[in-house]
């Protein structure tokens, strides 16, 4: 399903950025991945010196099956991490930020600001990682409200704040410009 | 005396797991595919997943010993009857 059929987007609505983690943020859960695929069959080589053949029917079996089961589990595991990472987005179209935020498969939350609110951008980028890469956090900050968004390792955050600021000054002057309109149509 | 059981009872286990796998997996790609924004993106790595997991199976039923799986066979625990 597209994000406009998801999020309702208006005819006239345009998207203008998607916002993801930065690829390289997976990076734990792909070591994690290596070791545990790797460590059992090290383990095995070492403690049999290479594959074992068992000469009874059901310890090879339960040894097959076990191992099967492992890997499956560990495949499963890595998958709805990578599920994970695709569904946690945040969207900034011409006229709102809609952030959507996953924890694990079954709880997800979605937040929504309209952009002539936004009174603030903050784009911060923290340690090594985060300066050889280029990610970092950004804050939106609403007018007249407490409530504020946080996008977490996004890619290039500077560029990005820089275009949150000046779709929402776009959208305050056309918000502004509605208004004068309304008001000439009112008193003519 | 020794227990004897048809080796396909080690299959049954095998079975269930299995199905819980692939309940859970459809939940990802469900998810995936409804919520992902790119309907070929998720599609992608549907098939990846995919492709990874039957590789897992096929490799799993390639060790598997060759045997009869309705013929009982010993399990190696002895019993005692007093």
């Amino acid at each position: 399903m597209s994000f406009k059929r998801q999020f309702h987007l208006k005819s006239d609505e345009k998207l203008r950025l998607e916002l993801r983690r930065h690829p390289v943020t997976l990076l734990p859960q792909i070591i994690l991945l290596v070791v545990a695929v790797g460590t059992p069959i090290i383990g095995v080589g070492l403690f049999f010196g290479g594959v074992p053949s068992f000469e009874n029917v059901w310890t090879r079996l339960g040894f097959v099956l076990l191992g099967s089961v492992y890997y499956l589990s560990i495949w499963l595991f890595f998958f709805t991490q990578i599920v994970n990472f695709y569904l946690d987005v945040s969207i900034v179209t011409d006229r709102r930020v809609i952030d959507v935020f996953q924890v694990g498969l079954f709880n997800c939350s979605i937040s929504e600001l309209e952009l002539a609110r936004v009174q603030d951008v903050t784009s911060d980028v923290h340690g090594l990682f985060g300066t050889l890469f280029d990610y970092g956090k950004i804050t939106v900050q609403s007018a007249g409200e407490q409530e504020h968004f946080i996008f977490d390792q996004i890619p290039h955050p500077h560029r990005a704040r820089a275009t949150i600021l000046e779709l929402a000054q776009k959208e305050r002057e056309h918000e502004g410009k509605a208004i004068v309109a309304e008001a000439i149509g009112q008193h003519e | 005396m020794n227990l004897s059981l048809p080796p396909f009872f080690a299959l049954i286990p095998y079975g269930l797991v299995l199905a819980v796998l692939a309940v859970f997996s459809l939940i990802n790609v469900s998810h995936l595919l409804r919520h992902g924004g790119h309907f070929a993106a998720g599609l992608f790595f549907s098939a990846l997943y995919l492709a990874g997991a039957l590789m897992i199976v096929y490799f799993t039923w390639q060790l598997l010993p060759i045997v009869d799986w309705n013929a009982p066979l010993n399990l190696g625990i002895p019993t005692f009857t007093l």
